[in-house]
This record gives C-alpha cells, sequence and structure tokens, in this order.
C-alpha cells in the first residue's frame, strides 16, 4: 500500500432503532460501498458500545484502512470516542470523520423513511469527500513557565499571590500604589461580620511581604504583555520610591524633617502628610516614598533635608524608573475597581456642601486610624453630627450621570456604617434613603435587622434635592416617602452619599494589554459568564475580584481562590494540550499584507507590515476560529482539519446530484451545530433538504465557500454562528457579518438574489428556532426558479471569483 | 396622517418609547415637581403607578392635567422616563374618551390655534412690521415668527409687548446681515395643543406649516420662540414624513458672531437677570447663549437666580388651560427668586413666559414681592444699537 493511496473504511451505525427506525441502514451501507476510495463498509447495531468499536478496530487492520468514516450521531458527542478509538489501531485520530445520521437525520425526519435514507446517504457522501482530504495531525504540547504575574495588590491580589506561592508556584506580584492593601486597607470595619478591616488585611500583607516566593513589585506598573498561555513576556516599570525599600526601616525622620505637607489621600484629604510618607502605619512593604510631584527637589540648596537625616543612607534622590522583565505561565488580573464621583450630581452638592461626604471618606472619618482617631465629626465645624442621613444608589441604577448596574456593596456598606455610629454613638438620629434594600448574602439579613433594631430610620424614596443653611451649614433633604407619597423635608447635620462602583480607571489599559474585552458595564468579560466566570476568553488569562464586576471581600476572595485553581491547573501540568485545529501560514503566498493579523480576536498573528515580514501564527494563542483564513485574500493560510479543499469538497459533494434541492448550510461549532442537535434530541421535524457543513466558527466560511455553492447550483445558502456577543471566538463572528455584508452587495451587483445567502444567528438552545428557520429556508428553495440557478451559474462562470484548484477532483461519482 | 404615525397613538409603543415601566419608584420627580410643591395630591410617579394599573375605560385622572410640563422631573430621573410625554398621552386618551379642556383666558388662544388649523384661512399677520427692518422677498432661509403678535391683541389687558422680542430679533439679524424672509401664511406651531393632547389639530398645524415651507422652498428657519424652536426641530421630525429642514434659534447664530466680534451690541447701564424658559433650557440644552448675548451688552450685568439654567424654575403656566392657584404660586416664587437678586430686569426669552409672569404680577395684590420689570431677551439686545428707541 503506497503512502497516497486511499483506503476507507465506512461504518454506518443503526443506533438500535434511532437511526435504523427512520433510515435504510443497509441502503446507506450499499451506497457507501460504492464511494471512491472506500473499501469496506460495515453496518453497526450500536458502533459506539465496544463490540462497534471492535469491529472498527478489526477493519483498520484487516483491510489496512488510512481513512474511517463513523456514520452515527453528532461528533459534539461521540468524536472523542471515535478517535482515541482508531487511535489504538495505530490511525492518526484526525484521520476519522464523522457523518451525523441521528441528529441531523434519522430523528427529524421521522416520518418519511425515503427521504430520510436519500439524506443520509449525502451525509455519508458528504463525509467521505471530507475524509478523502484528510491529513494526520499532533495535538499541540506547548510548556508551561511555572510562575504567576499578579497584576493588582488589593485583597484579592493578595489572596491569589498567596495561595498561589504556597502551592508551589513562582508568583510576581504588581501594585501601582507604593504599598499594597487597596481599598479594603482604607476601610473601618467590614460586613456582615463588622471585623476590623486592616486587622484581617494586615498580617496577610505582611505574608506576601516576607513570602520567598512572591516577589513584591511595589509602586510599579505592567507596560507591555506579550506571547501566549504558558509563555507570557511581561514588562514592568519599577517606578523610582527614591528610597531603597529593602534598607529603610521606617524610622520616619525623613518625614519628621520634610517640609513639604499636602493633603493625605489614604485619609481621604481629612489630613496631610509630607512629600517624604508612608502611605499608612500598616503598609507593605514598609518603606518610606518620596512623592517626587511635591518634593522640592534634590538639590541640596533647595532641601535635601531627609538626605541628611537619614541613618540608613538610604534615600537616594536621583533614583530612576528600572525595566524588570518576567516570564510567566499565567495571568490574574485583580486591579480592582474605581469609586464613583458624586460631583456631577448637582442636586447632592457634594462639591459645594461641606458636610456632605461620600462611603470612603466616611470610613476614614469613623476609623480609629483615622485623621480624628475615631471621633466622628462633620467636615464644617468638627461636631459631632447628630442626625447623619445616607443616600443609596449614588450612580448606581442609572442611565444617566451614572452607571446602570447595582454595585453589590453599598447597601450593605450602609447598614453597617449606621452599626459603627450607633456603637460610637448611640444617639444619633440616622435615615437611610433607598430605592431598594439588597440584603442578599450570608448574614446580610440579620445585619440588616440589628440596623432597624437600632432605630435607624429607612426611608424608602430618593432626595429630589439637599439645600445647605448657610449659618448652620446644616442640611435640609427634600424626599418624597415613597411609601406613603408624602414629600418631606429632612434636616440633617450630615449627608453620606453612598457611592456607587465602577470600572477602575486603568481598567482600558489593561485590557490592551492583555488583549480581553470589556463587558457593557466595562468590566472585565469572562469567557463564560456561567462555567468560565474566572477565565478571560484568551487562554491563560484569569479574573480575581472587582476588575471583573462590583464585589465585596468574601466575593473577591473567593474568586481569588478559583483563578488560583485554574492557574494551578496550568503550572502544575506543565505543559497545556490543544487540538490541532491552527491556522498555518503558507509563507510563500503571504504578501504581509497584515489583514490576519486585524482579523485575529486573539492577537495570535504576528505580521510586520512594514518590513515586509511574513504573517507569523503563534500556535498556542491561536484558537482555530479561522476567521483569518477566510479573510486573506492570497490564500495564505490553512486551518487545520478544515482546509479550504475539504470544505469545498463537502460542498460539491453535497451538490453533485439534483443541486437545485439542496440547501447548503454552514454552521458554527459551538452554536448553531449545537442547536441542530437540540432539534434533533428533540425530534421536531423538518425538510430533508438541508446539507449541513459543520465549521468551528462562522467567521471560518469563506466567500469562495459560498460562491462555489452557487457556481454548482445551490439555490439557497445560509451561514450561521452564534449571536453577536456570544462567539466562542471572542467576536469572530462580527467578520462573519461583515463577509456576508460585503457578499449581498456583491450578489446584487451580479443580479444574484440576495435574499438566497441568508444569515442567522441560533444559540445552542434555540432548537425551535433552528427548526423554523429550515422550514423557512425551505419555502425559500422553492421560489427559486431553475432558470434564476441557471442564470447565477453563468453569471458566476464568467465572473472572475475565486475558484478552487481541486473542485473538479472533489466532485464525486457515484 | 393617522395611519403614518400610529405609533404615536398605540398606548403600547408609548409605553416603550416613554420607558414608564422602568419607574423605580425613587420619589425624586416629586420632589423637584413644582406643581406637587403646592399641590400635595399632585404626585408624578403615581399618576404613572395609576395610568399602569387603570385599565382604559376608567375614569380620567383629574391630575393629568396639572403638569406643566417643565420636564424638571426628567432632569433628576435616573432612567430617562419621559413623564411628560406619557402625559401628553394620557391627555390625548382622555379627550378621545371625550373629556373637555377647561380653557383660560375665555378659550381665545385655543380658538385662534384652531382658525390657524384651517386651512383655508387667510392671515394678515405680518402688518407689525417697521419700516427699518429689512425683509428679503425671495430666501431660503425663513423667520419664524410664531404667535407673538396674536398674543399682544389677545392680552391687551396685560400690556405686553412680546411683539418687541420679534422685532428686536429681526434688527439683531439684520445687523449681523443674516437674510431672511418672512411667511404670510404660516400657522400657530401648534405646540400648546400638542402638550393638551390633541394631537390632531397639532399634526393638521404641523402640515400646513410644511406645507407652506414646501411651498416657499425653505431650506432653513430661524426662530426666536423657544417654544416653537423646539417644537419645529424636534417635534415636527417626529410626527411628519418629509421632514428636512434646519432649525435654528436665533441666539444660536447670534451668540457665535457677538464673541468672534462680527456682531457688536451697544451698550446698556441695567441689572437683570435671566429666566430660562422651560423649551429653550431644559429641552433644548441651550443655556449658554442666550447668557452670552447679555454679556456682550457692554454695561449690562448679569446676576443669576437661585434656580437656574438645568434647574430653573418654570413660569408654571399650562398651554393656556388649567390655571390655578398652584401655577400662580409657582410664578410668584419664580418671580420673588428674581425680585431677591436684586436685578431691575428679569429677562427672558419666551413671550409665554413674558405673558405668564406678567399675568402673575396683576393677579397678586402683595405688590413688592413681585415687583420687577419683565423684558425680552432680544427686545434688550435690539435696544442695546440704538438707545433712543426705547420705549
Amino acid at each position: 500500500m503506497t503512502q497516497d493511496e486511499l483506503r476507507i473504511g465506512v461504518f454506518v451505525c443503526e443506533c438500535g432503532l434511532n437511526i435504523a427506525g427512520s433510515v435504510d441502514c443497509e441502503e446507506v451501507r450499499k451506497y457507501a460501498e460504492k464511494l471512491p476510495g472506500v473499501v469496506v463498509s460495515v453496518r453497526n447495531k450500536y458502533t459506539c458500545a465496544d463490540p462497534g468499536q471492535e469491529e472498527i478496530k478489526k477493519h483498520i487492520r484487516e483491510y489496512s484502512l488510512n481513512r474511517v468514516v463513523v456514520a452515527s450521531c453528532t461528533p459534539r458527542m461521540h468524536e472523542p470516542t471515535f478517535r482515541a478509538c482508531v487511535a489504538q489501531s495505530g490511525l492518526n485520530p484526525y484521520l476519522m470523520e464523522m457523518a451525523s445520521l441521528r441528529e441531523q437525520c434519522s430523528w427529524v425526519h421521522l416520518h418519511d423513511r425515503q427521504a430520510a435514507t436519500d439524506k443520509a446517504k449525502d451525509i455519508v457522501k458528504i463525509a467521505v469527500a471530507k475524509a478523502r482530504l484528510l491529513q494526520p495531525f499532533e495535538d499541540t504540547k506547548i510548556p508551561i513557565t511555572d510562575a504567576a504575574l499578579v497584576i493588582g495588590g488589593g485583597v484579592a491580589g493578595i489572596q491569589a499571590a498567596l495561595d498561589l506561592a504556597d502551592a508551589g508556584h513562582q508568583v510576581y506580584l504588581v501594585e501601582k500604589q507604593p504599598s499594597i492593601g487597596g481599598i479594603m486597607a482604607q476601610l473601618d470595619k467590614t460586613f456582615p461580620t463588622m471585623d476590623c478591616s486592616i486587622c484581617v488585611l494586615g498580617p496577610k500583607m505582611m505574608d506576601v511581604g516576607r513570602h520567598p516566593r512572591i516577589k513584591l513589585l511595589s509602586h510599579s506598573e505592567v507596560e507591555q504583555i506579550s506571547g501566549y498561555v504558558g509563555n507570557f513576556k511581561v514588562k514592568v516599570r519599577k517606578k523610582a520610591r527614591y528610597v531603597d525599600e529593602a534598607l529603610c526601616n521606617s524610622c520616619g525622620r525623613c518625614a519628621d524633617v520634610c517640609p513639604v505637607v499636602v493633603p493625605d489621600e489614604f485619609q481621604s484629604g481629612f489630613s496631610s502628610r509630607k512629600a517624604a510618607h508612608i502611605a499608612f502605619p500598616q503598609a507593605v512593604p514598609s518603606a518610606y516614598i518620596i512623592d517626587m510631584k511635591n518634593c522640592l527637589g534634590n538639590n541640596p540648596i533647595t532641601c535635601g533635608k531627609c538626605v541628611a537625616v537619614c541613618e540608613k543612607k538610604c534615600i537616594d534622590l536621583n533614583m530612576h524608573d528600572e525595566m524588570i522583565e518576567l516570564n510567566v505561565g499565567v495571568v490574574i488580573a485583580a486591579t480592582g475597581m474605581g469609586i464613583y464621583d458624586p460631583s456631577v450630581l448637582d442636586e447632592y452638592g457634594y462639591t459645594r456642601f461641606e458636610n456632605v461626604i461620600t462611603t470612603m471618606e466616611f470610613e476614614r472619618l469613623i476609623c480609629g486610624g483615622g485623621p480624628t482617631e475615631g471621633m466622628l465629626v462633620r467636615p464644617s465645624d468638627r461636631k459631632i453630627p447628630k442626625r447623619i442621613g445616607f443616600i443609596q444608589c449614588i450612580g448606581s441604577r442609572t442611565e444617566n450621570r451614572g452607571n446602570p448596574y447595582c454595585s453589590n456593596v453599598c447597601c450593605m456598606n450602609t447598614i453597617k456604617d449606621t452599626l459603627l455610629i450607633h456603637e460610637h454613638y448611640s444617639d444619633t438620629e440616622m435615615y437611610v434613603f433607598y430605592m431598594d434594600i439588597r440584603a442578599y448574602g450570608k448574614g446580610f439579613e440579620d445585619l440588616y435587622r440589628r440596623s432597624k433594631e437600632t432605630g435607624v430610620c429607612y426611608i424608602r424614596g430618593m432626595p429630589g434635592e439637599i439645600t445647605e443653611d448657610p449659618k448652620t451649614k446644616n442640611l435640609k433633604v427634600r424626599v418624597e416617602n415613597t411609601t406613603t407619597s408624602k414629600v418631606g423635608e429632612y434636616e440633617l447635620d450630615m449627608v453620606v452619599l453612598s457611592v456607587g462602583l465602577q470600572p477602575g480607571d486603568d481598567l482600558k489599559r489593561i485590557t490592551s494589554l492583555i488583549n480581553i474585552s470589556q463587558t457593557a458595564d466595562g468590566f472585565f468579560m469572562e469567557a463564560h459568564p456561567k462555567l468560565r466566570p474566572v477565565d478571560a476568553p484568551t487562554p491563560g488569562i484569569f479574573f480575581a475580584g472587582s476588575a471583573e464586576a462590583p464585589k465585596d471581600i468574601k466575593d473577591s476572595v473567593t474568586q481569588a481562590g478559583a483563578a488560583v485553581a485554574r492557574s494551578s491547573i496550568l503550572l502544575s501540568a506543565g505543559t497545556v494540550h490543544g487540538d490541532a485545529i491552527k491556522a498555518v501560514v503558507n509563507v510563500e503566498e503571504c504578501t504581509s499584507c497584515g489583514v490576519c493579523a486585524k482579523v485575529c480576536p486573539y492577537g495570535a498573528i504576528e505580521v510586520d507590515v512594514k518590513a515586509k515580514g511574513k504573517a507569523h501564527v503563534i500556535t498556542a494563542a491561536c484558537a482555530g476560529c479561522g476567521a483569518c483564513a477566510a479573510e486573506c485574500r492570497f490564500d495564505a493560510i490553512t486551518i487545520q482539519h478544515f482546509h479550504d479543499e475539504q470544505i469545498l469538497a463537502q460542498v460539491s459533494a453535497a451538490l453533485a446530484e439534483e443541486p437545485a434541492k439542496k440547501i447548503i448550510t454552514f454552521l458554527c461549532n459551538w452554536c448553531s451545530y449545537a442547536a441542530g442537535d437540540l432539534t434533533g434530541v428533540s425530534r421536531m421535524q423538518y425538510p430533508p433538504n438541508n446539507r449541513f457543513i459543520r465549521v468551528m466558527c462562522s467567521a471560518r466560511v469563506s466567500e469562495k465557500f459560498i460562491w462555489q455553492a452557487f457556481r454548482l447550483g445551490a439555490p439557497v445558502v445560509l451561514l450561521s454562528g452564534c449571536h453577536i456577543g456570544d462567539c466562542h471566538y471572542i467576536n469572530a463572528n462580527h467578520w462573519t457579518f461583515k463577509r456576508a455584508d460585503k457578499m449581498w452587495k456583491r450578489m446584487d451587483k451580479l443580479g444574484i438574489r440576495p435574499e438566497r445567502l441568508q444569515l442567522e444567528w441560533i444559540s445552542a438552545a434555540e432548537g425551535p428556532r433552528f427548526a423554523q428557520i429550515m422550514r423557512d429556508l425551505e419555502e425559500m428553495r422553492q421560489k427559486v426558479t431553475d432558470k434564476e440557478i441557471e442564470q447565477t451559474k453563468k453569471v458566476l462562470a464568467a465572473e472572475v471569483l475565486p475558484q478552487p484548484a481541486d473542485a473538479d477532483e472533489a466532485r464525486i461519482v457515484t | 396622517m393617522k395611519e403614518v404615525n400610529k405609533q404615536f397613538f398605540d398606548l403600547q409603543s408609548v409605553v416603550n418609547e416613554t420607558k414608564i415601566r422602568l419607574c423605580l419608584d425613587c420619589g425624586k420627580c416629586t420632589v423637584v415637581c413644582p406643581v406637587a410643591r403646592y399641590d400635595p395630591g399632585f404626585n408624578p410617579r403615581l399618576i404613572v403607578q395609576d395610568a399602569l394599573k387603570r385599565n382604559s375605560h376608567g375614569p380620567v385622572d383629574e391630575n393629568i392635567w396639572y403638569c406643566i410640563g417643565c420636564n424638571m422631573c426628567m432632569e433628576r430621573c435616573n432612567y430617562n422616563v419621559k413623564f411628560t410625554d406619557f402625559i401628553r398621552f394620557m391627555r390625548y386618551n382622555a379627550l378621545s374618551q371625550g373629556t373637555e379642556v377647561k380653557c383660560n383666558h375665555s378659550g381665545i388662544p385655543h380658538a385662534t390655534m384652531h382658525m390657524m388649523a384651517n386651512r383655508d384661512i387667510k392671515q394678515h399677520r405680518l402688518k407689525w412690521i417697521p419700516a427699518d427692518i429689512m425683509v428679503k422677498e425671495q430666501c431660503q432661509t425663513a423667520f419664524f415668527v410664531g404667535c407673538a403678535p396674536y398674543f399682544d391683541v389677545i392680552f391687551n389687558d396685560l400690556n405686553v409687548k412680546t411683539v418687541e422680542g420679534t422685532k428686536g430679533t429681526l434688527r439683531l439679524l439684520n445687523h449681523a446681515d443674516i437674510p431672511f424672509t418672512l411667511l404670510h401664511n404660516e400657522r400657530c406651531c401648534g405646540r400648546d395643543l400638542l402638550l393638551l393632547g390633541d394631537t390632531e389639530e397639532f399634526l393638521a398645524l404641523a402640515q400646513a406649516n410644511l406645507d407652506e415651507f414646501s411651498a416657499k422652498g425653505i431650506k432653513e428657519i430661524i426662530t426666536n420662540c423657544p417654544e416653537c424652536y423646539y417644537t419645529l426641530k424636534v417635534g415636527y421630525p417626529r410626527f411628519l414624513k418629509n421632514w428636512n429642514i434646519v432649525v435654528r434659534h436665533a441666539t444660536e447664530l447670534l451668540t457665535p458672531l457677538t464673541e468672534n466680534g462680527q456682531l457688536v451690541l451697544g451698550k446698556l447701564s441695567r441689572k437683570v437677570t435671566y429666566h430660562d424658559p422651560c423649551a429653550l433650557g431644559r429641552y433644548s440644552r441651550i443655556f449658554k447663549q442666550p447668557r452670552g448675548i447679555l454679556d456682550s451688552i457692554k454695561g449690562l450685568e448679569v446676576v443669576e437666580m437661585t434656580d437656574n439654567r438645568e434647574k430653573a424654575l418654570c413660569c408654571g403656566a399650562n398651554p393656556w388651560a388649567y390655571c390655578g392657584l398652584v401655577n400662580k404660586q409657582i410664578q410668584k416664587e419664580r418671580l420673588a427668586q428674581a425680585k431677591a437678586t436684586g436685578a431691575d430686569i428679569l429677562v427672558t426669552g419666551c413671550p409665554k413666559c413674558q405673558i405668564h409672569l406678567t399675568c402673575a404680577q396683576k393677579n397678586f395684590e402683595d405688590g413688592d414681592v413681585c415687583r420687577i420689570e419683565i423684558q425680552d431677551l432680544f427686545h434688550l439686545a435690539a435696544q442695546s444699537l440704538s438707545p433712543q428707541e426705547e420705549n
């Protein structure tokens, strides 16, 4: 047997009566036997069962088969089974092709045995056509660098770094502030257990500082991330601190002598700090920093007092930023959140009235480590406020001047604050103005009840405006109590705006660094909202904390743990396996135009357009959607296992006989094909005229496949993929849409009715809709006249359109 | 015509369009609503709630007639619930169920509008134009006069001279070399009828105007009246097919010219405060331009009332109907705000604000609180050009 000689074995499964009930399997078997290249055709009762698999193995041995076609159920079910089966007989698993007789034929054409049998023959013929062009591939194996980058040193990043390091992996924790700790470090107490925030966070911060496998890069920013899963190259800018953090023993003498006084950000500006300062007493690394924006300068004539006074000689005012390069296998993005700025809400006068403050400012005012050492005073006169109002949903649940979503934590935070105030000053009158109190978590409702028990007055209604008495600086809050529909006016000493959470300022920068997307709310978009909630769509990148959505401390920590577990899977395995469905560039055809790099949702193709460097696929980053191959005008990109020639052969096979009766249907593997399977499982019936061709993503479908179908006399073609926004390849199906749009315009120009190319987004759950679309397509097909088809063929024959080289060869004669 | 604009009459599309189901029941609207402030029985939130509960055959909620359409509720609403649009629809419904509108001023303003909706009417509406104003016979740009000339006749007893504002605008346009023509057969823009729910008569007026514009080949319209401006700019494109005329408010043209020095205004030594008409301010977001005109008058001191720009208090009146004590109290509050600034003149850009606030002054005997001169923005600006013309 020579290498080139085709020896195909076809195995027709009866699946009990599931297939045999409405398809004459013996007729299909006989038909398959006569197809070119087929040396043996076998009928099984249950091909997937052990005896069935043994049959396959036996025939591979006896007939020296080098291709196998299993005509049974959907490949989404048993492709792995049969791949393993042929591999056990020494055949490369990629030389096995499946024909779905059950979901796509017997189950959906229960009442017309002849039509179902005819369609089954076509399905087998299409599979054999592809099988003839199958090539062996090895699954990809990529080595993984056993190290992780954690971006962001808030509670989520801290937890992720500690867990990963404890599991034995090297961790680089990059924090842009001079100290780790994040927002949690600024909070006084935490809900629902009312424990002290820094008391529980502080020890964890210190653990990070001294962990042998954590390299903490504070006051640093990630500037570039390149590479792919297992092999990321990271560039970090370690900004000059002007203090050697290893030497500094936090004696604080530099701050004592520093003459520059500026507002202290950590204390929400309620107190001051020096230019030489430490972020807060529990800071990690426990080292001072010189704020160069405000420092008088390193000229000893101007100042230089700190340098003179430092006993450890660790201050260097000429320090430069340092660039650090890291190699890591995974990235955990825990970049945290931003806090809504209520300045634009003119009705609440945050910028005009001193005694209107935000929740973050309140945290510092009530905190023992705060500017007042825990004495709650109002800003205008430093008196203890006796009447305090909280306004909820500031910047949340709105379509103007804020964000549309619920910020999750503000209700509970306010409830916690009321209890704190009650603890400190039990005679304080408190009012909470709210729309809904969302106390959904463990222990939350209990805390709410305790707050109500203390006499806090919860008023359902949002204040329309706040005015200030210019003399007393007291605030008048006008609000409709919507439970009584009465408008009331409350005179209060202080109002706390319960501000919402929003994506951090630099989240956009981070998304562009690691090539991931944002949801409509602006937070990180997960690979799957239910089943892969901490994975980015790009392999090897995970999320933790509020960068993914607003969440409280407990959820941030939980998510950090999940991200660590997901990361550990990769880091511990040492290698990552992937299927062989990848893009490959034929450098001889490549013109370095750069289109492929532009369309790749994963940034997995590199082209140096200026230097005319050829396109290069980063195999590990490539997910195999095929958008690049479909968009390449020079046919320079091949998608392994989904070659142009293979798909064209399938189209040709489907249209070999009576093309005017066939509808060519391209289905994406994840949604549309799955919807077709669901239609089958649900036994929804539809006309038997469709011929299905499976691709991984609708973006794989080149124009030439569709032109080929029309040229061969297809009356109608359907292009179908996941709904926009649900694409399994981030957003590759945007290119499907653009391509269809382009084709419609071209068809219109050529005098071909654009309606003959249909585009439908069908989700995996839309079984009934799939069946309806099949019925609609059939109705449409019947309206396409023979004359019209002939006209199209003529027009297309004259047009210079992408012409497949082996179209004739692939046309099978029976 | 009713066919074409079916979506404006169908409950479901109005509910979707006005987003009233998104109401979070937060009550911010009630707090800022000037009507609710003086009439505890009026609650925009509850009107919406009741309307959604009530089946369409229930009795008409009397409250729907008291909304003054100032749009302050929309200014504060988290979800952009279009309450005033919904009220308009409820009124339309009430009218189709046979409710009659209780008109003020003996129904004369309404009668005038309805008369103009008659296609065969012959108007003599341009006799007031003084000889010094240059009007082009043929021009693609038309100046839309609005009802000011009629108002001055109808409200003769108030001694308002709203047409002086129109004259002032035309003089400023002349001064800035902006050419325009005037239309002999212009009709009322129809805003008051639209607000009161008489959508069909509004459409009749709108169509008559469109026909007139088309017949004269008008491509651009300038107007000084905020209500005409908003209606032509936003209302007509929404209700009429084939509307493609550019609409500009006079301040949009004039203010940039004063800023770049092409239009130089004169001197007036007065202290004024500017009252934002709802249709120009909250509805059209034109806050800066009118103030720009005032700022370019030399010697003029401009002070702001406590409630200004987005928060400006409305002149308090309904479209010539259902005017009562609540409206008068709103007007009184506004006049008191103006008085409290210490200004000599309350300047407004809207003839209706001028009429309603003047009317309020007549009604209150406690004199001083509300005593303040009321003047039109353009009239004032034009006076600065030739102070001797001041009357």
